[in-house]
């Protein structure tokens, strides 16, 4: 008896945890119309106060969930190639010296590579300048960065990170294939940052 | 109510036979072995505390609490970690030391994670995910040093091998996790992106240079779009069904098939997400059943092998 008890405790206490696993899964993948629907639900049939409190324990819970789900890894959002750009893009990034020249910095996705870093090395490289393409930040500290790693060549210190984006448009289809090439000949470009090093970036430590 | 818990002990918890999540734990090892060789050039570019982890601020930053590596800076080298992730990849694909050598992994993993999300990319979060339901699954039951020492263990004090099964809830919890990235998958792709409707989108993909293409977007351009629509409408539908039909005796091989072999050739198109696409294909064998396994099973396999293991399983 006291066998059989302990195996259903056991079995509850798995349960639960099956269950908290796939809540925070389905949570970390809820459509974005869901968020609204609580919400509508509470403010139709509280009061102010009340509503006020429900909602403040949801959103409590759902950054419980929210946090357990990103720390057991179950927290992602999966779209699998969701939206495509019809643009291509990279990024061109140079280091500027005290002397005046201009080097462009022996980066992945922007020097010649080998076979093993084009086939197996520079995995993370593509998702590292989708990440920070989108916060400014990012990228400024990344040119922090890169003025440490790069702050002398031919004896001269480096003064300044210079980041440009490119841009491509590719073709429609139809249009692809009348004119046999993807890609719209024009390159435009922006300058995202000409980042100043400060001389304790560039001095060795 | 009897009949609904009745049946959830049935899914959960009946007994079940672990040879393909053996098959899964090998190739899952050889594939995250590959993945440690292949951070080791950037691994203190993108761990170390000089390295671009000084990009992290504000959510990234809190988040990196999270990460081993922060606190342990100063006194081990950020490299030892990368050996230690190298050698429980080695422990975990022949299965010694299984358990060991898969809760170091997840915390590696996880610290990998938190302590740079801006070089996460989507195998880290499939293996993230894997490893966690693997620390509570049977994965050193069978084609494991850990088996196969415990037989030995076992013969020495003369006692027979009882095989008891395990409990198929790690299993199912990481099956349900993966038809659920499908079934989320799908809404998102087809309200995201009009491409997916009209059948442009694999011609979108080939053309970003992105992700590396490796065909000619023309071809997928050509008669109206022909290859192309053929590809994209072929994803959803063997996606779309996959988490429906992968539950059903007569479906299931033709689902994770079908899904693998997509998922290869994505590996081989486009090369920049060849690791997270391997490791989905990866997943699949914790959906194969053992006696598609067993039905190709020969006795040179077997003799080194749980001989015992194995004609019980037959049984099953």
């Amino acid at each position: 008896m006291r066998t059989f008890c302990f195996l259903s405790m056991k079995k509850a206490l798995i349960s639960l945890f099956i269950i908290l696993n796939m809540v925070a899964v389905l949570y970390s993948n809820r459509p974005a119309f869901i968020d609204t629907i609580p919400n509508k639900i509470i403010e139709g049939y509280f009061s102010k106060t009340a509503s006020y409190n429900t909602r403040y324990i949801l959103w409590l819970l759902a950054e419980k969930i929210r946090m357990y789900a990103y720390l057991a890894g179950l927290g992602n959002h999966w779209t699998m190639f969701g939206f495509q750009n019809h643009f291509n893009w990279w990024y061109v990034i140079k280091a500027k010296y005290a002397d005046g020249h201009v080097v462009l910095l022996p980066l992945p996705r922007q020097s010649k590579r080998t076979f093993w870093q084009w086939l197996l090395f520079d995995l993370k490289e593509a998702k590292f300048h989708w990440n920070i393409s989108s916060e400014t930040h990012a990228r400024e500290k990344y040119a922090k960065y890169l003025c440490k790693q790069f702050k002398k060549d031919k004896n001269s210190q480096i003064s300044s990170i210079k980041w440009k984006v490119y841009w491509q448009y590719i073709k429609e289809p139809k249009e692809a294939i009348k004119t046999k090439s993807y890609l719209y000949p024009k390159i435009d470009s922006s300058l995202l940052h000409n980042f100043k090093c400060s001389k304790t970036e560039s001095i060795e430590p | 109510m009897n009949i609904i818990l009745q049946k959830w002990n049935e899914f959960w918890f009946s007994p079940f036979n672990p040879l393909c999540v053996s098959v899964f734990r090998i190739f899952l090892g050889v594939e995250m072995f590959i993945f440690y060789i292949a951070n080791f050039p950037n691994w203190e570019r993108f761990y170390a505390a000089d390295g671009i982890i000084s990009l992290t601020n504000g959510e990234a930053l809190r988040m990196s609490w999270w990460s081993i590596f922060s606190h342990t800076e100063g006194f081990i080298p950020i490299k030892i970690f990368w050996l230690v992730g190298l050698l429980s990849t080695i422990l975990f694909t022949l299965g010694w030391k299984t358990r060991l050598a898969t809760i170091l992994l997840y915390i590696i993993q996880t610290s990998m994670n938190c302590r740079d999300w801006y070089v996460v990319n989507g195998e880290d979060h499939i293996f993230r995910m894997l490893l966690f339901y693997s620390c509570f699954a049977p994965l050193n039951y069978c084609l494991s040093i850990d088996s196969f020492l415990k037989e030995k263990k076992l013969k020495k004090l003369g006692l027979n091998l009882v095989t008891e099964l395990p409990s198929i809830w790690p299993i199912r919890a990481m099956q349900i996790n993966i038809a659920l990235i499908y079934l989320v998958n799908i809404p998102n792709k087809l309200t995201d992106d009009f491409a997916w409707l009209n059948g442009e989108a694999i011609y979108w993909s080939m053309a970003n240079s992105f992700w590396g293409g490796r065909l000619n977007p023309l071809w997928f351009a050509a008669y109206d779009s022909l290859l192309s629509k053929f590809a994209s409408y072929g994803t959803l539908i063997i996606e779309g069904l996959f988490p429906y039909l992968v539950w059903f005796k007569r479906t299931k091989m033709f689902c994770v098939v079908s899904l693998a072999l997509l998922h290869l050739g994505i590996a081989f198109m486009i090369p920049n997400v060849t690791f997270f696409t391997l490791s989905m294909v990866c997943a699949f064998w914790v959906f194969v059943p053992p006696s598609v396994i067993l039905k190709r099973w020969n006795s040179p396999f077997a003799s080194i092998n749980r001989i015992h293991f194995l004609s019980k399983a037959r049984t099953i």
